[in-house]
């Protein structure tokens, strides 16, 4: 065993009880602070306006609610984990996939519709999905015409065409 | 004879060629999606609101009910052959119709399945047309005060039945009103929460951040991970049941009509729990219960009749008092508006074409189905070969390109990526979004409606003790918080929390859930907490 291994062996258990606790309150704890900063910021709104409902009080009570629900689920019992989804928490997979999704966005109103359906949708397919060249390659493009004959054809959605296209 | 005459109006709107193909469609879509993993009715309505967005009123509803009601039918199928719920109201099916399959009854469980959803879905229409009337007049009395008691009601509820604990379930509801209030103030227009954002001060497009809740969120839980196997699906020979059969269903399919349309008029209820009640009572008044869980067929018939009545019944206080009793019907209603229709007391009389166009189309939605489904059996099974990768795939583009397309703007896109990766995170901790939705909803018709009757009292609370239909409402709210303070802190409202939640689980990770599981009531037999 390599001195690495044998740290990791000592460190990762003391590790993983430390935080998990922390893990597991954390959500009650970023609701109830994000309470806490819309409770600030309705009552700069204003709550109060000649005498009636100025237009920070209703944000001001659902913020009350969001607090009062937070200090609940942290002083309530938590959520069993399984040791899978801690080793799956947030996925390579998913920041690819949400990094594909915000090319997609730039994609679209850059070069147009169909063809940013076509690259994403392929890269999705082989490298996210893993399947194989040609059925990847062939769905995306079945996706990027389908989608283009019934958005911009069929139900006539000003979307973003590619300039090789006819609208 | 009104009723008759409206009625016939109605079939005029949906017999058109254009809305028969809309049911046929929306129908079919449906049974695809009870049919594919991980798609659920919810998911589908919301990344396939802003195609509705080129379809007038009446054909837009009428395409999202087919889906919604067809997906009831879908999720059945691999139930009963697979053991593999398609969605959630449908897990109940798999205890005794999966069994039935085992004994190579496949067909009988799907044909009485496919004859009591047809029942109940038919007597819920004509319930839902005979009410709709009387309610919708009565509604049309209320004012800002009562209007603001109804959606009070309606989210209280929503908690009370919740599948997940109450502070998490109130932290959704909370996250939703604050959502609902981002933008300009309704009363002094003043903007709440831009950052000096000029497309903030529109406010969130509540469609968008519901399409990133439902579809975006599925999609990143699923990315990376492999597809199951398809399992060995049973086969079917026979679809028509027995004459016993008829004579064993013929109570569970009345009492789950009944049952399903009541559960399906109280928010929170719809056709997860109103599956569930039907099994619970068909099982306690067996004389054979032994029976339950081994094939019995009473335990699809009933439970199959009730939510298919529960779906059909809970388009009723959507359409007649503006009130969306769960997610799905939070998504009509965002499709409503989005239609420039905002669905309340007088949408009967200033809209008749939506609501009794939608109504004829239920019935012959519910016909095309029980022509459709048994037929094509065979052909929704191959489709459970259809790889999570490419429906996700599919599901990101569509979803995409349909919130650009609401209002031909990039700031949507962002909202609806942010609003996915928020509901992935919320899915990882457990979160369910449905109250979120449902409160982002209210969260205006809530805040005007408050802020209007205080306006009219001079600004004194009292005003809702001191009208008849008010004082009434706020009576109605007290007693269900105390029946809820009162289940809660006798752990019964944990119990079905919990049993929903297994069933939760069941639907998306296709774990093995027993009869015994869900109608046990013993103290601790369902105390476990688990993640969905």
């Amino acid at each position: 065993m390599s001195v690495k291994e044998a740290v990791v062996n000592v460190v990762k258990p003391e590790r993983a009880s430390a935080l998990e606790p922390l893990l597991r309150r954390a959500p009650g704890v970023v609701l109830g602070l994000a309470g806490l900063a819309v409770m600030g910021g309705s009552w700069r709104l204003g709550l109060t306006q000649d005498g009636s409902m100025g237009p920070g009080l209703w944000p001001f009570m659902a913020a009350v609610l969001l607090v009062v629900s937070s200090v609940g689920i942290v002083l309530g019992p938590v959520e069993e984990r399984d040791a899978e989804d801690d080793a799956t928490f947030f996925p390579p997979a998913a920041i690819a996939a949400i990094v594909a999704m915000a090319a997609f966005a730039a994609l679209l109103t850059t070069i147009g519709i169909t063809t940013s359906i076509a690259l994403v949708s392929l890269f999705w397919l082989k490298v996210l999905a893993g399947e194989k060249w040609l059925l990847s390659v062939v769905m995306s493009l079945v996706l990027a015409i389908v989608i283009y004959f019934l958005f911009i054809q069929v139900l006539d959605i000003p979307l973003p065409v590619d300039a090789f296209l006819p609208r | 004879m009104d009723t008759i005459s409206d009625f016939a109006d109605g079939f005029a709107v949906a017999a058109t060629p254009t809305n028969l193909v809309l049911v046929l469609v929306g129908v079919l879509l449906g049974m695809v999606i009870g049919v594919l993993p991980g798609l659920g009715p919810t998911t589908t309505i919301a990344i396939l609101l802003p195609v509705t967005f080129a379809l007038d009123a009446p054909s837009a509803i009428i395409l999202l009910a087919g889906i919604y009601y067809g997906a009831m039918y879908g999720g059945t199928i691999t139930s009963v052959l697979v053991k593999v719920p398609g969605e959630i109201a449908s897990v109940v099916t798999t205890f005794d119709g999966h069994q039935m399959a085992r004994q190579g009854r496949a067909g009988p469980a799907l044909g009485i399945a496919a004859i009591g959803s047809f029942i109940g879905g038919i007597a819920a229409t004509f319930m839902l047309v005979l009410l709709a009337k009387p309610l919708a007049s009565f509604a049309e009395r209320f004012g800002a005060p009562e209007l603001f008691l109804v959606a009070v009601i309606g989210i209280v509820l929503v908690l009370a039945m919740g599948g997940q604990s109450l502070p998490r379930a109130g932290a959704m509801v909370a996250v939703g009103l604050i959502v609902a209030s981002v933008g300009q103030d309704p009363v002094t227009g003043s903007g709440r929460f831009t950052f000096g954002s000029l497309e903030m001060l529109g406010g969130l497009d509540l469609v968008a951040i519901a399409m990133g809740l439902f579809g975006l969120s599925e999609v990143l839980s699923n990315v990376g991970k492999g597809s199951a196997q398809t399992p060995l699906a049973a086969k079917v020979d026979g679809i028509m049941p027995n004459k016993q059969d008829f004579k064993d269903s013929a109570g569970p399919i009345a009492r789950g009509t009944v049952l399903g349309s009541l559960i399906g008029l109280v928010p929170g209820g719809g056709s997860v729990l109103a599956s569930m009640a039907s099994y619970s009572v068909e099982r306690k008044i067996s004389k054979h219960p032994e029976k339950f869980g081994h094939g019995a067929i009473e335990g699809v018939a009933g439970p199959e009749t009730a939510n298919n009545a529960g779906s059909t019944m809970s388009f009723l206080p959507l359409l007649t008092l503006g009130l969306p009793t769960g997610t799905v019907m939070a998504l009509l209603y965002g499709a409503l508006l989005l239609q420039g229709v905002t669905p309340g007391p007088t949408l009967v009389s200033e809209h008749p074409e939506i609501f009794w166009g939608v109504m004829a189309s239920m019935l012959i939605g519910n016909v095309m189905l029980l022509v459709l489904n048994l037929p094509l059996v065979g052909l929704f099974v191959q489709l459970l070969r259809v790889r999570m990768g490419i429906i996700s795939a599919v599901t990101v583009i569509v979803t995409l390109v349909g919130v650009y397309s609401l209002n031909n703007s990039m700031f949507d896109v962002v909202t609806c990526i942010i609003a996915g990766v928020v509901g992935y995170f919320m899915r990882r901790f457990g979160f369910q979004p449905g109250p979120l939705v449902l409160a982002a909803v209210l969260g205006s018709i809530l805040e005007i409606n408050l802020r209007n009757s205080l306006a009219i009292s001079d600004g004194s609370a009292s005003i809702f003790v001191t009208r008849g239909i008010s004082l009434v409402m706020v009576a109605v709210l007290v007693l269900v918080v105390i029946g809820l303070a009162s289940s809660t802190f006798r752990g019964k409202r944990k119990q079905t929390t919990e049993k929903i939640h297994d069933l939760v689980e069941a639907a998306e990770h296709e774990t093995d859930l027993t009869a015994d599981d869900l109608t046990s009531a013993e103290p601790g037999s369902t105390q476990r907490s688990r993640h969905v």
